[in-house]
């Protein structure tokens, strides 16, 4: 019966390469679709790491600073240092701490760590231990950096656990140096100019990019104030519950203060969080209404297509029902026809589309994700042609054989 | 002889009812997709206000300090704007403007969020913008620091409700600047005169602001015309090699005066600044309205195909007649083409709900898409590009159908 079904396909193989055309596009694009939307659902499952309730961001303007003199970076950093200090002190703050690569900031403060297993793109930035306080880090093993730390002559590092797990594997990452491989995968000495990090705590996650977005790896390195050094350009502050926006006027108003040539610009972490879950979820939106509409399309092409066939085959339906073929077999040889078609798009569709996981673009979504994208096109593209395919499949039926056969 | 081709078009789709409107959905909307793109990117790179002197315009935006194994890009520094790029030739006014910068301001206790611009005198005569109330700033409040601001109406709306706002202060990122003037709003991607308020570059108290070469700001080159950008573009050059550097840590600048279209090739596709993408951009815009048509194409090919059985009658007589294969082509293509045309009125009517949409949500500050003459064009010859695209092929299928076969309707 199948194969009776693709050897009819194949009789009108012109008529139906462009059916099979169509149905295959229109299946690509609900894999693009529904993979955006499968990786999205499965980041936003995952623990973002961090706590956005209660805290606000202040983003400083101190102007250009790489290119100044070594005296204005450095006070640079002691103003930095005061403000932070004052803060701390405002009613109703509970903590606050400079930081590099804030929640949301769309901040690229990264470093591209070459690994034997590829280059890793790493978030790296200074960050005051009350910053870390102030988002509610969780440490899963070792400790935050502290006070105590600021005398050694190496830096002390936080990771997260998914770039613990990255260069260490299963060892125990902690007291362990930053380690450094060669282009070759060896591991080879740190060179006198690079940093010599050192591993005293994991964080459970940091999903600085929000809810839908991937985790990256990320490195918290402690803040070491001075010239050679790349200065935060916010402080995070943790207000006590209850805090109103209130604040912010007082805050304001106290940092110019403090520093009246710099500009500051003071927004809660929620109102990040809304923009940035906008600003990704937009994209998806048009590109989600612009796929349904063609879907849609593609439907209803689809439908007249068919309801054009079935008129033009009267002929041969009505031949079957007169050699005693049920309005049932009809109907289903129709649709049967339809899914047939359907499943080679879908095959030629789905080797298109794996193209991607296998060349690697977009290799950060795992493959898992790409088998749900496949699975729920899968579903709703056969949905809709047996949709399609049902109108003009009852169409058949009403073909009177007597009629039929009389045609001409 | 086409007057007869459009009535017999007009009337075969008149006929099947279901099967035009389904066709004319997809073309409908597959052109106001296309339309709303060329209205957007149209309106990025027109002359509009307060552009309106866009085609003269280069913009110094984005410069590169190279080092020995440091390296600084960004927007240019004042320093190296004052310093180096005034007073070249060709060039008829510069105006030296920051990019926007996010300042509060408090009403009442309520956090107003404004972008700031730091902007010279000749600002307000490089660019024109639409003032409703007072009138810019001059040399003299540049030359003394004076706390002054144009506004927005929008920062009006927000600081002072419906009243008036020159001479009336307001206070914003700690300082506060007396209004001189109120301008209509700007839409975000006018990107060189967008912004809610606007005050000297003096009134900037970043420390040695003055002495950067990079940092924070865009020259605007206003060139007497257009012939005149290769030289300026060569000056330009030559004046980077006279730079002095403060220290040794940088020894290089880069940079190049870029047209709205080069910088916002170099915004999107991250190239150098020598080197803006242009060509590879256009590639890529036209290969993405390509892959958008493929499946819009694919679906209506499919429904014409479908229908040639239809016609198989009519085909049959105008054969048995001696009506070329050529002749038929042309006339299954035109009809293809008045069909498209039929969409794409529905599209453009389409296209300009959906803008005065984006444009009222307020998901783009300021937005002022619309139709205009040119997009109206675009419209129309991608009308006649997607309907010759979709209609080649079922009319070579149809005429190509032997006459005999055509008359009993058997289409195979």
């Amino acid at each position: 019966m199948i194969a009776h079904l693709f050897t009819v396909i194949w009789n009108r193989k012109r008529a139906n390469a462009l059916v099979l055309g169509e149905i295959a596009a229109s299946f690509l694009v609900l894999c693009v679709v529904c993979t955006t939307v499968a990786y999205f659902v499965h980041n936003r499952r995952q623990p973002l790491g961090f706590d956005w309730h209660d805290v606000w961001r202040v983003r400083i303007g101190f102007g250009e600073y790489h290119t100044s003199s070594e005296e204005v970076r450095s006070a640079t950093w002691e103003r930095l240092m005061r403000l932070q200090q004052e803060t701390r002190a405002l009613p109703g703050v509970e903590t606050a701490g400079l930081m590099i690569n804030t929640p949301y900031s769309g901040d690229t403060s990264s470093w591209t760590m070459k690994t034997p297993r590829g280059e890793l793109d790493v978030l790296i930035g200074a960050m005051a231990p009350e910053a870390a306080d102030a988002l509610r880090f969780r440490i899963v093993a070792g400790r935050m950096f502290g006070p105590g730390d600021e005398s050694t002559d190496w830096i002390p590092l936080v990771v997260n656990r998914k770039l613990a797990q990255a260069l260490f594997g299963d060892a125990d990452p902690l007291g362990q140096p930053l380690p450094h491989w060669d282009d070759a995968g060896r591991l080879r000495e740190r060179e006198a100019d690079e940093s010599d990090f050192r591993v005293i705590g994991v964080v459970a996650d940091y999903r600085r990019d929000g809810e839908v977005s991937a985790s990256p790896y990320a490195a918290f390195s402690q803040l070491r104030a001075g010239p050679n050094s790349w200065p935060p350009e916010c402080i995070l502050i943790r207000t006590h519950p209850g805090t109103t926006a209130e604040i912010e006027e007082r805050l304001a108003h106290r940092l110019h203060e403090l520093a009246p040539d710099w500009s500051f610009d003071v927004r809660t972490l929620a109102s990040r969080r809304q923009e940035a879950l906008r600003s990704r979820l937009m994209p998806l939106w048009i590109g989600g209404t612009a796929a349904a509409f063609l879907i849609v399309m593609v439907a209803m092409g689809l439908m007249g297509v068919l309801w054009l066939n079935v008129t033009r085959r009267t002929r041969e339906l009505g031949l079957r029902r007169a050699l005693g073929a049920t309005a049932g077999g009809v109907r289903l040889q129709v649709l049967g026809e339809l899914l047939a078609l359907t499943t080679v798009a879908v095959v030629l569709g789905a080797i298109v589309f794996m193209q991607a996981p296998l060349l690697g673009i977009a290799g950060w979504v795992p493959w898992q994700i790409y088998g749900a994208g496949v699975l729920a096109s899968l579903l709703i593209l056969y949905l809709l042609v047996v949709l399609c395919g049902l109108y003009p499949s009852w169409l058949a039926t009403r073909v009177h054989p007597a009629q039929a056969l009389h045609y001409e | 002889m086409w007057v007869h081709y459009t009535k017999l078009a007009l009337k075969v789709l008149w006929r099947r009812k279901v099967f035009t409107s389904i066709s004319l959905f997809g073309i409908g909307f597959t052109l106001m997709g296309l339309l709303v793109m060329s209205a957007m990117i149209d309106h990025l790179l027109a002359p509009r206000s307060p552009e309106t002197r866009l085609a003269r315009i280069l913009h110094v935006s984005y410069v590169s300090l190279e080092g020995k194994d440091s390296r600084s890009n960004g927007g240019a520094g004042y320093g190296f704007l004052d310093r180096y790029v005034r007073g070249l030739p060709g060039v008829e006014r510069m105006a030296i403007v920051s990019e926007p910068q996010d300042v509060n301001g408090f009403v009442s206790g309520e956090k107003v969020i404004s972008k700031l611009r730091y902007a010279d005198d000749e600002f307000w005569n490089v660019l024109d913008f639409d003032f409703v109330e007072g009138a810019p700033y001059g040399a003299e409040d540049e030359k003394g620091a004076n706390q002054v601001a144009v506004i927005s109406e929008t920062t009006r709306r927000k600081y002072f409700g419906d009243a008036k706002a020159a001479g009336r202060t307001i206070e914003v990122g700690g300082a506060s600047y007396r209004v001189v003037g109120v301008v209509r709003d700007v839409p975000f991607y006018r990107t060189a005169a967008a912004g809610d308020i606007w005050a000297p570059v003096s009134t900037n108290r970043t420390p040695n602001f003055r002495e950067q070469l990079r940092g924070g700001f865009i020259g605007l080159l206003l060139a007497r015309s257009r012939s005149d950008f290769p030289t300026i573009r060569a000056e330009f050059a030559s004046r980077l090699q006279r730079v002095q550097f403060p220290d040794d840590n940088y020894n290089v600048i880069r940079g190049v005066p870029m047209t709205r279209f080069q910088e916002l090739v170099r915004q999107v596709a991250y190239s150098e600044p020598e080197k803006p993408a242009t060509a590879r951009a256009m590639a890529l815009l036209t290969g993405a309205a390509l892959l958008f048509m493929l499946l819009p194409t694919i679906n209506l090919v499919n429904i014409n195909v479908s229908r040639i059985f239809e016609r198989s009658s009519e085909i049959g007589v105008r054969k048995a007649f001696g009506a070329s294969s050529r002749r038929l082509v042309w006339q299954f293509v035109f009809e293809n083409v008045i069909l498209c045309l039929v969409g794409a009125a529905i599209g453009l009517v389409g296209a300009v709900f959906l803008l005065a949409w984006i444009n009222g949500s307020g998901l783009l500050p300021h937005a002022e898409f619309g139709i205009n003459g040119r997009v109206f064009a675009y419209g129309f010859v991608l009308a006649v590009f997607f309907g010759c695209l979709s209609g080649v092929y079922p009319a070579w299928r149809m005429a190509r159908l032997h006459p005999v076969a055509a008359l009993r309707g058997d289409t195979r």
